[in-house]
């Protein structure tokens, strides 16, 4: 069976002059089937987000390429969104949560009745309470920020989810409720999901497999091949 | 609750000041430009409430006809650097590259010059008069803004939620309209305000030195430079504008502020944290 996701030889080299460079990625390669779930680990400044920013075309890699049902992927696709590690900081301060829920609907060109309709379902979905729409983020806690991270990833209907350390800016408790409310999206929409880390206890509880990541290169692949 | 009180009583002010120069025509209890020598170097009193000058002309009718031109034409000429500078530096520091290289350099070079010789420089070449003297100014000023508002951008341009953002299918220009300028704009609309008293003083120093309004014209600055060598023996024919342009700028400064806690999230509701 064709994998879903392929990564090929994926190479990252950051240049601040000709002289400076500094070679982040040197040729990482794996493939993802579809409703996988994919543990990235490695340890600070390995790469792992670099290399999640590349899956999403919000970078572009040196070399290499990223093959998605087939696909090569260039720039940003939409069906593939992101959960950042820091809640607080990828909503907009400026704009309510419910906003930031429902930009890409907007963006779809959704009618503004619909999108509050969606933003209501997605809220009930990842156990928001609806009234937390008109609020800020520096209104809501790091936890219910996560989980409006994932309505807002998961209004635009996406097959992939990139979780970078979604759960380590969160306390315990906390994690577990966010893993648990993405293991359940998991179940219920075939979501394919890479989940950055550098927890090996939680990789190893949440993911059907994973990579390590170290020095640039994949060093070891954990769980079935 | 008190910011809310803060802030209407101050648009209040603002408006005040404004509508009072767009109407000055109307307000003003005699002609500021009628000249009867026989009343000249009048002190205060009821009959004219701040004096008259050399000229006889009454000085709170001439203060508030000058108030027309003078906050009319440092309004327009904010406006017109703070929105021109804000576009330059968001296009700037977002896009980069060498569009960025070529625009700063220019910026630098006009901030390296003195700013009131280039201003006297591009006025003489225009010519004297009051929309000259805004062009003047707002040649050399606009960099400030251009500096300030690319600084901002490239702080957030790589913001999470900026990511965010692209992921959700936002274009540049939907990235600088939703997401940039709400997050810059406060900064900038509180170096617009701080800069009305600054541009106010620069238009009237052009005027001084016959680059800005042209006599008879009344404009605060110039009425002050005509009255500078009778500031021990008449001092009203100074003070009087010169207390119009500190009360102006003062209102405009405390307008500015007030207005940038309204506008912040962060101080409209109690953070969650708190």
């Amino acid at each position: 069976m064709e994998p879903f996701i392929k990564v090929e030889n994926i190479c990252k080299t950051f240049s601040r002059n000709d002289k400076q460079n500094t070679e982040v990625l040197k040729g990482i390669s794996f493939q993802v089937n579809k409703g996988e779930c994919l543990g990235i680990v490695g340890e600070s400044g390995c790469g792992k987000s670099t290399l999640a920013r590349i899956m999403l075309g919000l970078i572009p890699a040196t070399d290499g390429k990223i093959i998605i049902n087939g696909e090569e992927q260039k720039g940003i696709r939409l069906g593939s969104q992101m959960v950042f590690q820091n809640p607080n900081e990828s909503f907009n301060p400026r704009k309510t949560i419910g906003y930031g829920v429902g930009e890409g609907l907007k963006n779809k060109g959704v009618p503004q009745d619909e999108i509050d309709e969606q933003i209501d379902y997605l809220f009930d979905m990842c156990g928001l309470q609806r009234e937390l729409k008109n609020k800020y983020p520096h209104q809501i806690s790091g936890g219910q920020c996560q989980r409006a991270a994932i309505a807002r990833a998961l209004a635009m209907k996406p097959d992939i989810l990139v979780c970078d350390e979604a759960t380590s800016a969160l306390d315990v408790t906390v994690q577990k409720q966010v893993i648990e409310l993405l293991q359940e999206l998991r179940r219920k929409q075939n979501l394919t999901i890479i989940f950055i880390s550098h927890n090996m206890a939680l990789v190893e509880m949440f993911c059907d497999r994973a990579i390590l990541i170290e020095n640039g290169t994949t060093k070891r692949t954990f769980g079935p091949t | 609750m008190k910011k809310k009180i803060k802030l209407t009583i101050m648009s209040c002010l603002v408006v005040l000041i404004i509508f009072m120069a767009i109407f000055a025509t109307y307000i003003c209890p005699y002609d500021p430009y009628e000249q009867d020598l026989s009343v000249a170097y009048q002190a205060p009193g009821l009959e004219h409430l701040m004096g008259t000058d050399a000229y006889g002309r009454d000085m709170f009718s001439r203060v508030i006809i000058g108030g027309q031109v003078s906050i009319l034409s440092t309004l327009a000429l904010v406006a017109i650097i703070a929105v021109f500078g804000t576009t330059i530096g968001i296009i700037c520091g977002y896009f980069g590259n060498k569009v960025d290289f070529v625009v700063m350099r220019i910026s630098d070079l006009c901030l390296a010059f003195p700013g009131l010789v280039f201003a006297l420089a591009v006025a003489a070449i225009l010519g004297g008069g009051i929309v000259n003297a805004v062009i003047a100014l707002a040649v050399i000023s606009w960099p400030k803004y251009s500096r300030v508002a690319r600084g901002l951008t490239l702080s957030i341009k790589d913001s999470t939620y900026i990511e965010a953002a692209k992921l959700a299918g936002d274009n540049s220009l939907q990235i600088i309209c939703r997401h940039v300028i709400p997050n810059i704009i406060g900064p900038i609309i509180v170096t617009a305000t701080l800069d009305i008293g600054t541009m106010m003083m620069e238009i009237a120093g052009l005027s001084f030195l016959g680059l800005g309004a042209q006599p008879p014209v009344a404009e605060w600055g110039s009425m002050m430079s005509n009255g500078r060598s009778m500031l021990q023996t008449y001092p009203w024919v100074v003070l009087s504008p010169g207390i119009a342009i500190f009360i102006s700028v003062v209102i405009f400064n405390l307008f500015g502020d007030t207005l940038r806690d309204a506008v912040d999230p962060k101080n409209v509701s109690q953070s969650f944290s708190k």
